[in-house]
């Protein structure tokens, strides 16, 4: 597929990474030459340097046979204009990331709809909706519904004195027998991510991704060692898009939201915007005005600034200081590390927020998670009528290693947790965990 | 000298005259219509009332058709125009009251105008039931033109006023801030004063239906509307000793005290800003709850059914709405009561209404102002606006409440420092203020509802008419203009 990415900025350089991964031809264009030069040393991309509001530039770009243009500039109008451009150029579909929540709403629908939008992804919308999941389950450092929220792909930390503690998988899923509801489909150890097989065994401090049904979640959330109970005081640390968005809807449903903001015009805007919400004006490195404000009390800490090393260093000291949750979110992977070594309990990314719903679109609704540190993935796949794999038992497929099936999504919309002796049928959507190397020649086995 | 000071010179003041102008001939209009009544009825006073206004009408026309609005309005040439136009208007509007005989003292005679202009409704006449036809109906004329104000009238009737215009109504409407109707000020002044006629007509049928003669209900609908309290009767609304009229009385007070602004909305069909609006809510909160409470605490003196409950809502409406009828003599209410009505007496109803006082939207500002400052010693940093109900007060609206309300206190603290030293006792100098300041009319002790200003001395009663006038005007303007005047503030000069 021929895939046309105007901007190479944050979310333009992943997406850019991501479907070259998979082996489509990317084109990147971007108009500042050094960020420019940066993406070419890592990628094996097309890059055109130039503005993508000019027609000769998206012409030589290939856009009139473009499968998909995604327009991910950090300026909404520029990224209008693109999608416009590109349309009239006769691109197939195309994405725009739009900040403004005003176009992206109802009031934006016209304009949308005359400018030929395809699809609409806003980064910073996408990380709140993933923070505020996170805070809503105390514990839980990763939560995507998936097939309509029937599933749950849940990543947590596995808590000392766990029931799971020093298990192998085996030995837990015998204990569930006949009926399983949650499946281990990847654990990350030091660093390091694999997709586990039944002699897996849990250690304290293991991350795990869980795919688990609705009703599951509560036994699931017992074995791992995790508490109850919602977050009702929050600190939003930073009043950017995210912050202002995690914080406006964390009002809504009445929870006390203090939030910290250094820019005085932005806190003031703020303080008008969110009448429930205690604006204060400070630095969220000042360890004393986070103290002050009662930092450690709180049950949930949420930095949200656009600088990773304050976000990290104020989650770490809210930590310390006893916050019972905190969320750091990360622009770059460099301080990923830090994260887990200094006590904070969730880190979420723009990037990865926003290419999992670019991916998705582009494979066509159905879902893709990826995460921050590791390239495995979970993926939802459709086995089409005719693929040599209908009418088989999983077991006697012969997957590869690195790739996992975790659940059925039977047509219909029930669901069942993979076992090996699960028949495919035509139709079902698999959602798997898999590596994208493995992804693409398995996909081969369930298309006809 | 230059050509360019030349031709400045003598188009410095035009504005003033050209307003004050305009204004005076609006009240000489006034006083060929009192005339004319005064003939009607076949009083002696007619034809000195039909002169005076004719001559006054065209002096005015006179000074308004000699000058222009200059091209720019400067800030301090409003609270110049607003101050000027005032005092014209006392000037003017007390001759009738000496050119008729009807008052000898020029002092008393500047009281009963201002008294009227402001809407404040305190009187001198005695007793009021000997005046002439004409005179009494002045009196309505003047409480009805300082109702909705003179100078919304003159920026609604002027084609001229463009830039600044807007903040010429700002200075004289009651309330905070503007509320723009329209894009074009004219326009909005034109859509208050509808409304106010509107309002004025509906009270004046009101009144007829419910049985007050023709004279009667036209003079008081003009002192309803405008809750200004003036009445052709020494025992006020009492005089008729009709529930019907006074239900009308209340039902147009209370509508009064309303924001002028969103019953042109509602008439529009946008219910929307009235009802949603926490002053609104405040105002029908303070109006039952005190009723409520009077009904309960006075209902031995006042009937514990139907008139106990008029009474008690007539007098809270009459106090809130800075209106000053009198149906029960709350002077001899109990001392709780007494406490109520005297807290009641400066607060006044809606901004943007015909009511004088503070207003609720101040007072719920202030209440934010305080939590803030509660919130501030515990959190030094935190960020807060101000808000009444959803929407948030800008940082110099606040501050322009509080220095309002610093100097409405200094400026109630003075007319009561001054009363006193006449030798009134502390009831009255504290009510007689709190009343003028609050355009109201009757206080308590001596200068209850059944008592009439003439219990004062001529110097307490020259401290209220400024206290008057201060209050009525929002103090700014007046203060304003005396302080560009005596050249503490540097005048910008016109380039």
């Amino acid at each position: 597929m021929h895939v046309v990415i105007v901007g190479a900025g944050e979310i333009g350089a992943f997406l850019a990474k991501r479907l070259r991964s998979e082996a489509h031809d990317i084109v990147v264009i971007e108009v500042d030459p050094s960020r420019a030069q940066s993406l070419g040393v890592d990628l094996d991309v097309q890059l055109i340097l130039g503005s993508g509001t000019s027609p000769a530039v998206l012409a030589d770009a290939g856009v009139a046979r473009a499968d998909l243009v995604a327009a991910v500039t950090d300026r909404d109008e520029t990224n209008l204009l693109v999608c416009q451009l590109a349309k009239q150029l006769g691109a197939k579909s195309v994405l725009v990331r739009l900040q403004s929540a005003e176009l992206r709403g109802e009031a934006g629908q016209k304009l949308r709809t005359a400018m030929g939008a395809d699809m609409v992804i806003d980064p910073d919308a996408d990380t709140a909706d993933e923070i505020l999941e996170l805070i809503g389950t105390v514990g839980v450092d990763e939560l995507y519904p998936l097939a309509g929220g029937e599933l749950i792909l849940l990543g947590a930390t596995v808590a000392a004195g766990a029931p799971i503690e020093g298990r192998h998988l085996a030995e837990i899923a015998a204990a569930y027998e006949p009926d399983w509801r949650f499946l281990f489909g990847a654990v990350t150890r030091k660093g390091t991510t694999i997709i586990p097989r039944g002699n897996q065994q849990l250690l304290v401090g293991d991350h795990v991704r869980v795919i688990t049904q609705r009703d599951g979640l509560d036994e699931l959330r017992r074995l791992l060692g995790l508490r109850r109970g919602r977050a009702r005081r929050v600190m939003v640390l930073g009043g950017g898009a995210i912050g202002a968005r995690v914080a406006e809807r964390l009002q809504e449903i009445k929870a006390k939201v203090v939030l910290i903001e250094r820019d005085p015009a932005r806190a003031r805007a703020l303080a008008e915007r969110l009448p429930r919400v205690s604006v204060i004006e400070g630095d969220i490195t000042d360890t004393e005005l986070l103290a002050e404000e009662l930092v450690g009390s709180v049950d949930a800490v949420v930095a949200t600034t656009g600088e990773d090393p304050s976000n990290v260093l104020a989650c770490a000291y809210a930590a310390a200081e006893g916050a019972r949750f905190t969320v750091v979110v990360l622009h770059r992977l460099a301080l990923l590390p830090l994260v887990a070594r200094f006590g904070i309990d969730a880190s979420v990314s723009p990037r990865t927020a926003s290419a999992n719903a670019v991916l998705r679109y582009f494979r066509g609704g159905l879902s893709t998670v990826t995460f921050l540190e590791s390239d495995t993935e979970v993926d939802e796949i459709e086995v089409q009528a005719g693929s040599p794999a209908v009418g088989v038992r999983l077991a006697d497929l012969h997957l590869p290693v690195d790739f996992l099936v975790g659940a059925v999504i039977r047509d219909g919309g029930s669901t069942e947790i993979a076992r090996g002796r699960t028949v495919i049928q035509a139709g079902d959507h698999l959602v798997v965990f898999a590596r994208p190397a493995a992804l693409a020649r398995v996909r081969k086995v369930f298309a006809p | 000298m230059t050509a360019t000071v030349w031709f400045e010179r003598p188009r410095r003041p035009a504005l003033a005259t050209h307003v004050a102008g305009l204004t005076a001939s609006i009240a000489g209009l006034g006083i060929v219509i009192s005339g004319i009544v005064e003939l009607i009825d076949g009083g002696s006073d007619a034809a000195v009332l039909l002169v005076f206004g004719v001559v006054q009408g065209i002096i005015g026309l006179v000074g308004w058709a000699s000058t222009t609005v200059p091209a720019r309005i400067r800030r301090a040439d409003v609270f110049l125009v607003v101050t000027a136009a005032w005092v014209t208007l006392a000037v003017v509007g007390a001759a009738p009251y000496l050119l008729t005989g009807t008052l000898t003292q020029v002092d008393d005679a500047l009281f009963e105008a201002v008294s009227g202009f402001t809407t404040t409704g305190a009187t001198v006449l005695r007793p009021i039931e000997a005046q002439s036809a004409g005179i009494l109906f002045w009196r309505s004329i003047t409480q009805w033109l300082g109702g909705m104000g003179v100078i919304v009238l003159v920026v609604a009737v002027l084609p001229t006023v463009s830039a600044g215009g807007m903040e010429l109504l700002d200075a004289e409407s009651p309330g905070p801030t503007g509320d723009r109707l329209t894009p074009k000020v004219r326009e909005t002044a034109q859509r208050l004063w509808a409304v106010y006629v509107g309002l004025t007509v509906a009270t004046a049928v009101g009144y007829a239906i419910a049985g007050m003669s023709a004279f009667d209900a036209v003079s008081h609908s003009f002192t309803t509307v405008s809750t200004g309290g003036f009445s052709s009767y020494s025992r006020s609304i009492a005089h008729f000793e009709s529930a019907a009229i006074e239900w009308v009385a209340i039902a147009g007070m209370f509508l009064a005290g309303g924001s002028f602004a969103s019953y042109y909305r509602l008439l529009r069909g946008r219910a929307g800003p009235l009802l949603r609006s926490v002053e609104f809510r405040a105002y029908c909160v303070v109006v039952f709850g005190a009723s409520l409470f009077f009904f309960v605490s006075e209902g031995d003196a006042m009937g514990h059914g139907h008139d106990g409950a008029r009474g008690a809502m007539f007098s809270v409406v009459s106090i809130v709405t800075t209106t000053g009828f009198a149906t029960v003599d709350f002077a001899s209410w109990s001392e709780v009561a007494q406490v109520i009505v005297l807290l009641l007496l400066p607060v006044g109803a809606m901004a943007g209404s015909t009511a004088g006082g503070v207003k609720l939207v101040r007072v719920l500002a202030v209440g934010s102002v305080a939590r803030r400052e509660l919130a501030r010693q515990l959190h030094p940093r935190v960020v807060r606006p101000v808000r009444v109900g959803a929407s948030v007060l800008d940082e110099m609206v606040t501050s322009r409440v509080l220095g309002f309300l610093v100097l409405a206190l200094a400026i109630f603290g003075t007319g009561m420092f001054a009363v006193s030293l006449t030798g009134e006792d502390l009831v009255t100098s504290f009510s007689a203020s709190a009343s003028a300041f609050g355009n109201v009319g009757p206080g308590l002790g001596d200068v209850g509802p059944t008592a009439d200003f003439l219990e004062l001395s001529a110097p307490a009663r020259g401290v209220l008419q400024a206290v008057m006038l201060l209050g009525r005007l929002e103090i700014y303007p007046v203060l304003v203009a005396l302080y560009a005047i005596a050249g503490r503030v540097p005048v910008p000069r016109r380039r």
